[in-house]
């Protein structure tokens, strides 16, 4: 009979033994190669933050990823025009007010949709939801609405109690900055986040966050801040650029499945345009399905190569869970071998 | 470089290494004094040594990035570098599958069973073994390093617990 503390020291020899094994090497040389090769370091704390207003401003913040199930929206934002796009070319979404376009490629097997998108003033948050040719509309979801399917963890167990206003809240010290997740729950039982990020040491407005939960929850009007449409261009476009983050939403109207993606991206054109959807096709051999890394701590871009199903990730979210995530919208499918479960 | 270390943690203080002081040079200091720790952390987590050694150096140049903004470098990069192992191990676990990765050196037994075993388990109950096992953080470090409560924290380590004694005991149809 093995004991659990037969197990503890078991794991305690195990461990030692393979680290003791392991001889890292210097590699300070290779590290200052690629130190080389990045951005410079993030202003510190202490250096003075301009206003973020209009596009000329790097999108850096702010992302706020809702989770609807379809059938209960009733959020009533407007999607940006868009060029029609062709599969597997690169679309064009253009913003309101012309600005600026969004570069989104779309994968040959997909089925036509439309993504929107906007940033709010005072502060850029993003929201992105998909329109389908038939008129419906989704909504770009969370990690965590869809951990209600896949987690051990309830909001309770990830936030404790929720507050009086019924939110559950958590600050978090994401690698991108201070983070806020407000995580609310609907008259059906459905979860959304709301999610701020901060990643210049701004303070951003709470209350914002809270009023965008608020109104989703409770089916309102966003608020006014929300109707400022303006556009991720400096993300896209190349300009300065501190941490530039992207967003969007794929879906396929045959499942009850929907992702968002919120890349953080280096090169846009490579990270958004290129790398998640070459590296699917590039790692998808015999099995209809790939998933790639982007960049930022628990990123992830994953899609099924036969189109079947979407793309998810989320910014600054644990990786594996958000792979289990993709991995559950498959199995959501019965019938659909390629994911068995984990142990 | 070993100016930083003051603490049994390997990974806390940094102190000297804060970003206040700028630039290059602390980050140096920080990574002589931390890459090999850090290069066995994601070892342990991901089976994998090179990966391991580039999951570090993917951890450093993010934390080259926030320098400005990581008051404690030292469990800033930590958190990174479990993040990132994790990730790495969840994309090889979906790869291989029920695959474990080869251990290219002769151990005893008891440590070539337990490593194999500790492969199956799945990452976050891995990370959760490793930190508290190997680093022997506390419940409440485990939750930081893994960005979650306490509760689930301990949660997972006692489930990888009871999963690998199933396994050693015999008991588990999926061994």
């Amino acid at each position: 009979m093995v004991t659990t503390h037969d197990v503890e020291q078991r794991l305690r020899r195990t461990m030692q033994a393979m680290a003791d094994a392991a001889e890292p090497a210097d590699l300070w040389p290779d590290l200052t190669a690629r130190l080389a090769a990045v951005p410079a370091p993030a202003r510190p704390p202490e250096a003075p933050v301009a206003p973020r207003r209009g596009i000329r401003r790097p999108v850096v913040a702010f992302a706020v990823a809702f989770a609807m199930v379809i059938a209960t929206l009733g959020v009533g934002l407007v999607l940006h025009p868009f060029d029609a796009t062709e599969p597997g070319e690169v679309a064009r979404v253009v913003s309101r007010n012309d600005l600026a376009w969004i570069p989104l490629y779309r994968p040959p097997e997909m089925p036509a949709y439309d993504v929107g998108f906007t940033n709010a003033l005072p502060d850029p948050i993003t929201l992105a939801l998909v329109r389908w040719a038939d008129g419906t509309e989704t909504h770009a979801s969370s990690g965590i609405f869809v951990r209600e399917w896949v987690s051990e963890e309830t909001p309770d167990a990830l936030y404790g109690a929720p507050a009086d206003d019924g939110f559950w809240e958590n600050d978090r010290i994401s690698e991108a900055g201070p983070m806020l997740v407000l995580v609310g729950q609907r008259g059906d039982g459905s979860y959304f986040a709301v999610q701020g990020i901060w990643t210049d040491g701004a303070l951003i407005d709470r209350d914002l966050v809270r009023d965008v939960a608020r109104a989703i929850r409770d089916a309102e009007p966003l608020p006014p801040a929300f109707r400022e449409w303006v556009d991720v261009t400096p993300a896209v476009s190349g300009e300065s650029v501190d941490d530039p983050m992207w967003y969007f939403t794929a879906a396929t109207p045959d499942h009850v499945v929907y992702g968002t993606v919120v890349a953080r991206i280096v090169d846009p054109r490579l990270e958004v345009a290129k790398a998640p959807w070459a590296c699917s096709v590039a790692a998808v051999g015999t099995v209809p399905a790939a998933w790639c890394w982007g960049e930022g701590g628990g990123t992830m871009t994953w899609q099924i190569a036969d189109g079947v199903a979407a793309t998810v990730s989320s910014y600054d979210y644990p990786a594996d869970e958000l792979m289990a995530v993709a991995e559950s919208m498959v199995l959501m499918s019965p019938d659909d071998p390629r994911f068995p479960p984990e142990e | 470089m070993d100016e930083h270390a003051t603490s049994t943690d390997p990974f806390v203080d940094g102190a000297e290494a804060g970003p206040d002081g700028g630039g290059a040079p602390d980050l140096e200091g920080l990574y002589r004094d931390r890459q090999g720790d850090l290069v066995r952390l994601a070892f342990l987590i991901t089976g994998s040594y090179p990966v391991a050694e580039e999951v570090v150096q993917d951890a450093f140049v993010k934390l080259h990035r926030a320098w400005g903004q990581a008051h404690d470098p030292g469990p800033y990069v930590r958190r990174i570098v479990v993040n990132e192992a994790r990730g790495r191990l969840r994309r090889q676990a979906v790869e291989r599958r029920h695959v474990p990765p080869p251990i290219p050196m002769v151990l005893p037994h008891e440590i070539d069973e337990t490593w194999a075993l500790l492969a199956g388990l799945s990452p976050r109950r891995r990370v959760a073994l490793v930190l508290r096992y190997y680093l022997d953080l506390s419940i409440e470090d485990i939750a930081d390093a893994m960005e979650c409560r306490p509760a689930t924290a301990k949660s997972l380590i006692h489930r990888g617990l009871a999963s690998l004694r199933r396994k050693l005991d015999g008991h588990d149809p999926r061994r």
